[in-house]
C-alpha cells in the first residue's frame, strides 16, 4: 500500500481552469473522499492521477516517485468508473480477468470472487446480474491485478436509493479488508462522510478542506463546509475579547482562537432546551415543521425571529408555546467574514 | 480529380460538342430530374400523409410495403415496364384482342415513360423522410390548426408540410442524386443525357477531354443541390416538435377511404407488383434456356467483389473512425462524414471517368480497366455506405470503456480487437451487407471500369436487355431485388425504433 502526494498540479480544458496549484497529501491505506460540486475539479483529479488526462504542470507521486510520465498502461491503478464499463460482451469472469497477466488466473479469479462475494456468477453477462453485482464485479476487475492505489469515481450514484446503504456497506468492508489506498469522488456529501477516514471538500477546483469527517463537522472553516454536511443556523455576531455579541445577546466563550466579528453557526446538537428564564433566547414558537431526527422552530423573541433546529420529539411542543433555548457555548462556530 | 484533368482538354471536340449535344443532354437531364422530383413528391408525401393520418385497412402492412420498390433499381424497372408495354408484352396482346382498342399503343420508351419507371422506385426515399417528419409532429399543431378552423388540406399545406419540409428534402436530394447517377434506363430508353454522354463520349468516341468536361458539369450540379440541401435542412433544429401524445389516426370511411385507398394500393400495385410480375412472367419464359452456370459464375463475381470493396471499406472505415475515437476529436467525425457522403453523391460516370483521367495521366499505356480501378470505384462511391454503420456502431460503445481498458492496462490496438471489434460486430455485418446491395445493382461504374467480358449481377441483366433478350434479365433482375430487400428490412427497423 502506497501513499499518494498530489503537489501544485494543474490542468485546463481550452480556455477553462479546472485546477490551479492544486496540492494533497493522501496517507497510506487511508480512504478518502473527494466531494464537491459538478465542474469542482473533483473528477479530474482522478482522471489525472490515473493518466487519462495529462497534467498541464504539477506531479504526483506514489511513494516518493513521480507517477505522470508512466503510461496509464502501467500505472498499476485500479479504477472504478461511474458507468462501471464493464466489458458487455464479455462474462464476469473474463470481465475481471481482462488485464490479469499472472500466473494461475483461476486461483485469483477464485479469490476475487470470494472477496467479493460473486461466487457462482463468473459465467453471467453483466446485463444477467443485479446493479449491486455489478458494481462488485468492477471493483474485482479493478482490483484483479493487485493495483498499489484504487480510484472510484461516483461508484454509487447509479444505483437505486433503496440498495444504496448496503451496496456502499460492501464495498467498504471489501476494501477496509484490503487496506488499500482509496480515493473516492462523490458529489454526495454523506457518502463521503459515511465511508471515508478522510474527507476533500473542494469547489471551483481549490481545496476548501481536509480532514476526518468528524474534524469536518465539528469544525468547518466556512460556511459552505458547514452547509454541505449536516444542519445548523447561521446568526451574524461580533466577538469582544471573550464576549460574542448576537442579536438575542452577549455571552461569554471559551474557544481559544476567535475572529473579531463574522458569522454564528449553530448546530442542532448544540441547542437544548432551558428552564424558563434561564435561555440564551426566549420567545414564542410562531412555526414548527418536521425535519427527519429534529424539529424546526421558527422562535420569535422580543427582538427578532430565528429557526432553530432541535430534537423536540420528546417535548410536545406547540406553536404559540413559550420556549427558553440554551446553546452549547464550546460547541458554537464562528466565521470570519 | 475530374477538375484537374479538365485544365490539358482539347477545346476542339468540346466546341463542338457544346454547339451539338451539350443543349439536348442539358435539356433531358433537367426535364427528367424535375419530372421525377415532381411526381415522386406527389407519390411520396402522400402516402406518407396517408399513412400516418389515416386508418384503414391494411394500413401496417402497406406502412412497411411502400418501401420495398426501394429494392428495384431504377433500369431494372425501365426494363420491366419497357417489356411489359412492348408489342410482344402483355399489355399490347390485351389490347389488340380488344376490337376497339387494337390500334392503341402505349409506348413508355421515352421522357415521360422514364420519369414514370423512376419516380415509382425512387418515391419511397420522400416517403421514408416525410413519414418519419409527419410522425414526429406534435399532433397538437395539426389540432390547434383544426381550432383555427383551418380545412384538413390547409392544415396539410399550410402546417405539416412547411414544418417536414427539412426531412422532405433530404429525401429529395436522394432522389435527385437516383436520377443524375442514372445510365441504365436513359440510355435503354434512349434518352441522351450527361451520363449517357459522358459514356459515349468515352467509350464509343475514346474522346477523354469531352467525357471530363460533361462529368465536370454533373459533378457542379451535384455540389450545388448538396449545398441546397445542407442550406435547407440546417434550420432542422428549430422544427423538432417538442415530444407530445401520439398521434390518434384518422378512421376514414366512405368516398375518403376509397380515394385513400385507391392511391394507396395503386402505387405499391404500379411500384412493385407489377414489375416484379413482369419479371417472373420472363423467368417463367426463360427458365429452361438460362445458362444457370454462367449465372452462378456472376453471382460468384459479385461477391467477390463485394467481399473485396468491403474488406477495404470496412477496414478504412474502422482505421478512420477508431482513430478520431482514439484522438478524442469526435468534433471532426460529423464533418468527416460529410466528406464521405460526397463519394455517395457523386455519379458513378463521374467516379468512373475520374479514375480513368488519373491512370491515363500516370501512364498513358496502361491498361485502365480492371479489378482494382473498379475496386477502388466501388470504395469511393460506397464508402459512407459502409462507413456510417461503423461510426454510429463505435458511438454507442460509451467512452470509459475505453479508459476501462487503459487502466487495465490493454494497448489501443488490443482494446480495439477484444473490446470494440466484438461490440460492433453487428455494424459490421450491416455494413457488409449495404456495400454488396450497392455493388450488385451498380451499373455505371462497373460498366466502364470492368475488365473485358467481367459481369456482375446489375451488368448481367442489363446487357442481356440491351441485346434484345430481356427475358434471359430477370434471373439476375429478381436476385438484386431480392436481396435489395435485405436492407429495407434493416433501414425499416432502425427507423421504427425512433420514439
Amino acid at each position: 500500500m502506497k501513499a499518494l502526494s498530489i503537489e501544485n498540479i494543474n490542468k485546463s480544458f481550452g480556455q477553462t481552469k479546472v485546477l490551479s496549484d492544486f496540492n494533497l497529501k493522501i496517507g497510506e491505506g487511508q480512504i478518502t473522499a473527494l466531494t464537491g460540486e459538478s465542474g469542482s475539479g473533483k473528477s479530474t483529479i482522478l482522471r489525472l492521477i490515473a493518466g487519462l488526462e495529462i497534467l498541464d504542470s504539477g506531479t504526483i507521486k506514489l511513494d516518493n516517485k513521480s507517477i505522470e510520465q508512466i503510461s496509464p498502461r502501467k500505472r498499476k491503478i485500479g479504477f472504478v468508473f461511474q458507468d462501471l464499463a464493464l466489458f458487455p460482451h464479455l462474462t464476469v469472469k473474463k470481465n475481471i480477468l481482462f488485464g490479469y497477466n499472472g500466473s494461475n488466473a483461476q486461483a485469483r479469479l477464485e479469490e476475487l470472487l470470494l472477496l467479493t462475494n460473486l461466487n457462482g456468477l463468473e459465467n453471467r453477462y453483466p446485463h444477467e446480474i443485479s446493479g449491486g453485482q455489478q458494481q462488485r464485479v468492477a471493483l474485482a476487475r479493478a482490483l484483479a491485478s493487485s493495483p498499489e492505489l484504487l480510484l472510484m469515481d461516483e461508484p454509487f450514484s447509479s444505483l437505486d436509493e433503496r440498495i444504496k446503504n448496503k451496496v456502499r456497506a460492501e464495498i467498504l468492508s471489501i476494501i477496509k479488508r484490503l487496506g488499500i489506498t482509496t480515493i473516492i469522488v462523490t458529489h454526495h456529501a454523506s457518502d463521503a462522510f459515511a465511508i471515508a477516514d478522510e474527507v476533500a471538500i473542494l469547489s471551483e477546483g481549490k481545496l476548501l478542506q481536509f480532514g476526518s469527517p468528524s474534524q469536518i463537522y465539528k469544525h468547518p472553516n466556512n460556511q459552505y463546509v458547514a452547509e454541505l454536511f449536516g444542519s445548523g443556523i447561521f446568526i451574524p455576531a461580533t466577538v469582544n475579547e471573550n464576549t460574542l455579541n448576537s442579536p438575542f445577546g452577549s455571552f461569554k466563550v471559551e474557544q481559544k482562537y476567535l475572529p473579531k466579528g463574522g458569522t454564528l453557526f449553530i448546530r442542532p446538537e448544540s441547542v437544548r432546551l432551558g428552564q424558563k428564564d434561564e435561555g440564551h433566547i426566549q420567545g414564542i414558537i410562531k412555526q414548527k415543521s418536521f425535519k427527519g431526527p429534529h424539529d424546526v422552530l421558527l422562535v420569535e423573541d422580543h427582538r427578532q425571529q430565528f429557526s432553530f433546529e432541535l430534537e423536540t420529539e420528546r417535548t410536545h411542543l406547540e406553536t404559540g408555546n413559550h420556549v427558553s433555548l440554551l446553546f452549547d457555548l464550546n460547541e458554537l462556530i464562528i466565521f470570519p467574514d | 480529380m475530374v477538375l484537374t484533368k479538365t485544365a490539358g482538354i482539347n477545346f476542339q471536340n468540346i466546341t463542338a460538342l457544346s454547339n451539338t449535344v451539350l443543349g439536348a443532354y442539358i435539356t433531358n437531364t433537367l426535364w427528367i430530374s424535375s419530372g421525377v422530383i415532381s411526381l415522386s413528391l406527389l407519390i411520396g408525401v402522400g402516402c406518407a400523409w396517408a399513412i400516418t393520418m389515416y386508418d384503414f385497412p391494411f394500413r401496417k402492412q402497406l406502412e412497411w410495403m411502400l418501401i420495398l420498390p426501394l429494392a428495384i433499381p431504377t433500369f431494372i424497372n425501365g426494363i420491366a415496364y419497357a417489356g411489359l408495354t412492348d408489342y410482344a408484352g402483355p399489355i399490347r396482346i390485351a389490347l389488340r384482342a380488344t376490337p376497339w382498342l387494337d390500334d392503341v399503343y402505349l409506348d413508355i420508351m421515352n421522357g415521360w415513360g422514364a420519369i414514370f419507371v423512376m419516380s415509382m422506385v425512387l418515391y419511397p426515399y420522400i416517403y421514408l423522410t416525410s413519414r418519419a417528419a409527419f410522425a414526429n409532429q406534435s399532433s397538437q399543431l395539426l389540432e390547434a390548426s383544426k381550432i383555427l378552423g383551418a380545412t384538413e388540406f390547409q392544415s396539410f399545406y399550410k402546417v405539416a408540410v412547411p414544418i417536414a419540409w427539412p426531412a422532405i428534402f433530404s429525401g429529395l436530394s436522394l432522389v435527385i442524386m437516383e436520377v443524375l447517377n442514372d445510365y441504365g434506363t436513359v440510355k435503354y430508353f434512349g434518352i441522351p443525357t450527361f451520363t449517357t454522354g459522358i459514356f459515349k463520349s468515352w467509350l464509343s468516341l475514346g474522346d477523354m477531354p469531352s467525357a471530363i468536361f460533361l462529368a465536370a458539369i454533373l459533378l457542379l450540379f451535384v455540389i450545388f443541390i448538396l449545398s441546397l440541401e445542407w442550406w435547407i435542412t440546417r434550420k432542422k433544429v428549430i422544427s423538432e416538435a417538442s415530444s407530445s401524445r401520439a398521434l390518434t389516426r384518422e378512421k376514414i370511411i366512405g368516398s375518403k377511404k376509397i380515394i385513400v385507398m385507391v392511391g394507396v394500393l395503386s402505387t405499391f400495385t404500379l411500384a412493385f407488383i407489377v414489375p416484379l410480375g413482369q419479371l417472373l412472367w420472363w423467368l417463367n419464359l426463360s427458365f429452361t434456356h438460362t445458362n444457370w452456370g454462367n449465372f452462378i459464375e456472376i453471382i460468384g463475381n459479385t461477391l467477390t467483389l463485394s467481399l473485396y470493396s468491403s474488406l477495404i471499406i470496412i477496414c478504412m472505415g474502422i482505421a478512420i473512425a477508431y482513430a478520431f475515437r482514439v484522438l478524442k476529436n469526435l468534433k471532426y467525425i460529423q464533418p468527416l462524414s460529410k466528406l464521405t457522403s460526397l463519394g455517395y453523391a457523386m455519379p458513378g460516370a463521374v467516379i468512373a471517368i475520374g479514375i480513368i483521367a488519373s491512370i491515363l495521366l500516370i501512364d498513358n499505356e496502361l491498361i485502365y480497366a480492371g479489378i482494382y480501378a473498379l475496386l477502388f470505384g466501388y470504395t469511393v462511391r460506397f464508402f459512407a455506405v459502409g462507413y456510417s454503420p461503423i461510426v454510429s456502431g463505435l458511438k454507442k460503445n460509451s467512452l470509459s470503456i475505453d479508459d476501462a481498458a487503459l487502466t487495465l492496462g490493454a494497448s489501443t490496438f488490443k482494446t480495439l480487437i477484444k473490446v470494440h471489434l466484438p461490440l460492433i460486430k453487428r455494424s459490421i455485418l450491416v455494413s457488409l451487407i449495404l456495400i454488396f446491395v450497392d455493388i450488385s445493382k451498380e451499373l455505371p461504374i462497373t460498366l466502364i471500369l470492368r475488365p473485358f467480358n467481367f459481369n456482375t449481377l446489375a451488368t448481367n441483366a442489363y446487357q442481356f436487355a440491351t441485346d434484345e433478350m430481356a427475358p434471359e434479365s430477370s434471373a439476375a433482375s429478381l436476385l438484386i431485388i431480392f436481396v435489395g430487400i435485405i436492407p429495407i428490412y434493416i433501414l425499416n427497423r432502425s427507423m421504427r425504433s425512433k420514439p
